[in-house]
């Protein structure tokens, strides 16, 4: 488990804030790739999408459910960041990706380059 | 108010049957302990009211069913994750779930003053203790 974490987050946090891997669908089809990610209690605020080169980098930082006095009879309710970065292929075409957040649910639209979309080429028959 | 040790014992009771219902429900699969935890559930004790709390994103609230009686709160919750139409799935993490939950508070709930609220794919209730649940502070004459 720990060695995961290490993997998934390759450099180390300053602070002591836990961060936390979100459950990500990455779906494609001719026009774009979709990347649709799970951030519970992450405003739009809160939430920051970086493109630099190819890494795209979903930040996203949640509050505490209390304040640290409150006694705590289960779970966390601790304050943490989601984090996930991921290798975006050249094909996307960064100006136009749009993200959507909703109900705690990002969906990011990474559309490809319209030069890279994949074309049908007919074929002339003779005759 | 003092506290017997029958009352101590009673109130560590719950909360260790709070602890395994937690540890049961995210134990899980491999995966599901790495990624997404689900429920993700939180309980807190503010004095005059316990704060529950769990993650549901993408839930809207015809996926959820809460019921409060006496001490036990009962939360119920359903996703269904669909690939969206003409996609190709390259990798899929979120996973639906199905699963209906009690936990037991200790200390009886005012179920007239139970507020719920979703908000950010989160789930929120407050639940007010009973008068006579609630913490005194005893002044001394």
């Amino acid at each position: 488990m720990t060695t995961e974490m290490t993997h998934t987050t390759a450099s180390e946090p300053v602070t002591d804030r836990p961060i936390m891997t979100p459950a990500v669908d990455v779906y494609e089809n001719q026009d774009e790739l979709l990347i649709v990610a799970d951030l519970p209690g992450v405003t739009s605020d809160s939430l920051s999408i970086d493109l630099e080169d190819d890494r795209l980098t979903i930040y996203g930082r949640r509050k505490a459910l209390c304040s640290e006095d409150t006694p705590v009879l289960m779970g966390g309710g601790r304050a943490f960041d989601f984090r996930r970065v991921f290798t975006v292929p050249e094909a996307v075409d960064a100006e136009k990706i749009t993200a959507s957040l909703e109900a705690g649910v990002l969906q990011l639209h990474l559309p490809r380059h319209e030069r890279t979309k994949p074309r049908r080429i007919s074929i002339r028959t003779a005759g | 108010m003092w506290m017997t040790w029958n009352d101590f014992d009673r109130h560590f009771a719950a909360i260790d049957t709070l602890r395994r219902e937690l540890e049961r429900s995210v134990g899980g699969t491999r995966q599901s302990r790495r990624l997404g935890r689900w429920p993700e559930a939180t309980l807190v004790d503010e004095g005059e009211r316990f704060v529950f709390a769990v993650d549901v994103p993408g839930l809207t609230q015809d996926d959820l069913t809460i019921d409060v009686h006496n001490s036990t709160l009962t939360v119920a919750a359903r996703r269904v994750v669909n690939p969206p139409e003409g996609y190709a799935t390259h990798r899929s993490e979120r996973t639906g779930f199905e699963w209906k939950k009690s936990f037991t508070l200790p200390a009886k709930i005012d179920g007239e003053r139970t507020a719920a609220n979703l908000e950010e794919g989160v789930l929120t209730i407050s639940l007010s203790k009973l008068p006579e649940a609630q913490p005194r502070r005893i002044s001394i004459a």
